[in-house]
């Protein structure tokens, strides 16, 4: 893993974003520095719980903050490029043409009243010198490899007139239509049944092999990540707590935060005992825990953890936000041992 | 089209009694447990209407629920599983006499669900049979206090009870479902998601009774959260010892709290057995293809890997022969022309396929 900090290798770099959202009751903090990286050809998930900032980093990078949200620091580097500086004009071309967005719920993505080949070439008419006639190819082009069976004729229904998996493999083939060279994926699955999700993650995963893109995998579901990614960053309350290659990483967690999650999902292996659990509640971004935003239900803290842990390297392309992690690892591994 | 009128209805009904005497499949998976609820070859068909200025004419039913035989024994947790659109819920809704069914019988002991003999009949099927909803937010009153809401059954069911034992009643079911007596005296939006799921549980329990319907109670949850609920059922369950009837998509979640397993694909149940065969062995193509879609986060972890073709068909045009034929990756002709029916296959186990699998799924390895 030598050129792993080439920095050439980098796509996407969101260094020290803040993004606040004034509301009645506060300033609502749902990013607090976050720093991670997307790189060439890769599959990376944001991972983490209800509330965690996992959404609004998306919003954040393609700037579709909703009004009252502003992302007031830090750098969203594309390819050397601070987004944030840029004029909403060249947001416009950056937008589905470099970094396509793909949303939890397919049917609210895709207007009702036009037809799918509209919804389409509408699209790809926008950011691609294409006249109509190939426009609707590349449309049906692109149907065809997500396996939608005849694109030919299908592609003049309405939205209803497709299921629920079809419909996000529409607007998987929208997205790819423009060749970006992000996909942005928000919960793409969570909607789907396990066997459509299988489906439809064997096709996200197969384009992303064929195409080339970086993938940048936002669920909550351990199990999509560690079947569809390559690397992983898991966030908690506003800030990413670990990151590192995914099957290294739940292999052998170690941020607290990791080992508590992936202990509280029931497993086929685990017998019928009791499941581990994290004790209190998600953190309140408007009023979080100082420090360490785990440390209120963390069973390592003292202290220290009421400042702000550093983000440490510790190897095998890993990094973590936690003071204790030596300490936590090292028994762990001798719990290991003795058992 | 099956016609539903009460002419065909009785016909119907009579075929279908000669058959109950030897199939029920699956068996109590401890030797002293009792049968509390028998599904007896219900189904439940919805009509498709248009409706003009005068007329309604029926195009067509939806068979969300078509033929399930099926015995709940006390003190148990089955497991009911499926893709949406299944009738999973449609069979739940019709169990707990939410729903009647186009044919067919639920009972509850001796006591008809949907025909009671008299009142004192009927309140002790509805204070038996509880059952706990999927969201816990808009199944609460919300401008009622948690304590009223749970105190209601008392009054329904047991007048003769003081206001004081009510209350004492409401904070000790609180105390069980690990909340405190003054979280009584809260509104439903004054909790989180896990605490209302607490509540929720707390007002099936309160009747004590010996069978709760749990209608996907943790897929609304983030998995800290989900964690805490479940093991929280696992103690109730054997604190109360109710038969729960466990319906959920995420099987990791069926697996861990069930002792049987049934696995419904389009009205019918296609497999069902003790939950450790089934997941070890599954037998049912559509079984091996669920289990083999799950996505696991333990890297430990290898499956044979099963992707099916397509949808799932429309419970209003059924595929002729087997319901699973139009998608299985092992699909012959004869499956094409005759519906398997459910057939004991292995230990206790029950499918309906004409050509079983019988080889693991999951692999576990070492680390």
């Amino acid at each position: 893993m030598s050129d792993v900090e080439d920095e050439s290798n980098k796509l996407l770099e969101v260094v020290n974003l803040y993004t606040y959202f004034r509301t009645e009751s506060g300033i609502v903090k749902a990013l607090d520095g976050v720093t991670f990286d997307v790189r060439k050809n890769e599959a990376v998930a944001i991972v983490g719980e209800s509330g965690c900032g996992k959404t609004v980093t998306a919003q954040s990078i393609l700037r579709i903050l909703p009004k009252n949200g502003e992302s007031v620091e830090g750098e969203i580097n594309y390819m050397g490029v601070d987004l944030l500086k840029l004029t909403s004009k060249q947001m416009r071309t950056v937008r589905g043409k470099e970094i396509a967005l793909l949303f939890q719920d397919p049917l609210s993505a895709l207007n009702p009243v036009f037809t799918i080949a509209r919804q389409m070439t509408d699209v790809i008419s926008l950011h691609r010198q294409v006249d109509v006639e190939e426009a609707r190819q590349i449309a049906i082009d692109m149907m065809n490899r997500v396996g939608i069976p005849e694109a030919e004729t299908r592609i003049d229904d309405y939205p209803h007139q497709y299921s629920g998996g079809m419909r996000q493999r529409i607007l998987i083939a929208r997205a790819l239509s423009l060749e970006p060279t992000l996909l942005l994926a928000d919960e793409p699955t969570t909607a789907l049944d396990v066997t459509i999700q299988a489906q439809v993650l064997d096709i996200i995963r197969s384009m992303q092999k064929d195409m080339g893109l970086s993938l940048m995998l936002i669920t909550h579901d351990l199990g999509v990540v560690r079947e569809t990614t390559d690397r992983v960053h898991i966030f908690y309350g506003g800030r990413v707590v670990e990151s590192g290659p995914t099957a290294n990483l739940f292999l052998n967690p170690k941020h607290p935060y990791t080992i508590a999650l992936l202990e509280s999902i029931p497993s086929f292996k685990k017998g019928k005992g009791k499941l581990a659990t994290i004790p209190g509640v998600v953190p309140q971004l408007i009023n979080p825990p100082i420090g360490c935003r785990f440390h209120p239900r963390c069973v390592y803290a003292t202290d220290i953890c009421k400042t702000r842990p550093p983000i440490e390297f510790i190897g095998d392309d890993r990094k973590i936000a936690c003071f204790h992690w030596k300490e936590i690892d090292e028994q762990r591994m001798k719990n290991k041992g003795s058992k | 089209m099956e016609d539903t009128d009460s002419s065909s209805n009785n016909h119907v009904i009579e075929e279908s009694v000669s058959e109950i005497e030897e199939v029920f499949p699956g068996s109590p998976t401890s030797a002293n447990a009792e049968v509390v609820i028998e599904v007896r070859n219900l189904r439940k068909y919805f009509s498709i209407q248009s409706k003009s200025l005068l007329f309604t004419k029926t195009l067509g039913y939806i068979k969300a629920v078509d033929g399930i035989d099926l015995q709940l024994f006390s003190g148990e947790v089955l497991g009911l599983v499926g893709e949406s659109g299944c009738g999973k819920s449609t069979l739940s809704k019709t169990i707990v006499g939410l729903e009647k069914p186009s044919l067919g019988q639920v009972w509850y002991r001796d006591a008809n669900i949907h025909q009671p003999i008299d009142k004192v009949e009927r309140l002790q099927i509805r204070r038996n049979i509880q059952m706990v909803f999927q969201d816990p937010y808009t199944s609460l009153n919300p401008r009622r206090l948690i304590k009223d809401t749970l105190e209601e059954p008392l009054l329904i069911h047991h007048p003769e009870m003081t206001k004081e034992d009510r209350l004492g009643a409401v904070y000790k079911i609180l105390q069980q479902v690990g909340l405190e007596s003054y979280h009584g005296y809260r509104y439903p939006h004054e909790f989180s998601g896990g605490q209302r799921q607490r509540v929720g549980l707390a007002r099936a329990l309160i009747m004590n009774p010996e069978v709760i319907l749990a209608d996907e109670p943790v897929s609304a949850l983030d998995v800290s959260v989900q964690a805490s609920i479940l093991n929280l059922m696992q103690d109730l369950q054997s604190e109360f010892n109710v038969a729960i009837i466990f319906i959920a998509h995420d099987l990791s979640v069926v697996k861990h709290v069930s002792n049987r397993v049934a696995v419904m694909y389009l009205g019918r149940i296609v497999e069902i057995g003790p939950t450790e065969e089934v997941f070890d062995r599954p037998s049912h193509p559509y079984t091996v293809s669920l289990i083999s879609a799950i996505p696991f986060a333990d890297p430990t972890v290898k499956k044979r890997k099963v992707i099916l073709e397509g949808d799932v068909p429309s419970p209003v045009n059924l595929p002729p022969g087997c319901r699973f034929s139009s998608r299985c990756y092992k699909v012959q002709d004869r499956c094409k022309e005759e519906d398997p029916i459910l057939e004991l296959k292995r230990g206790n186990t029950w499918s309906a396929c004409l050509f079983p699998e019988d080889e693991p799924v999951l692999f576990f390895e070492e680390r």
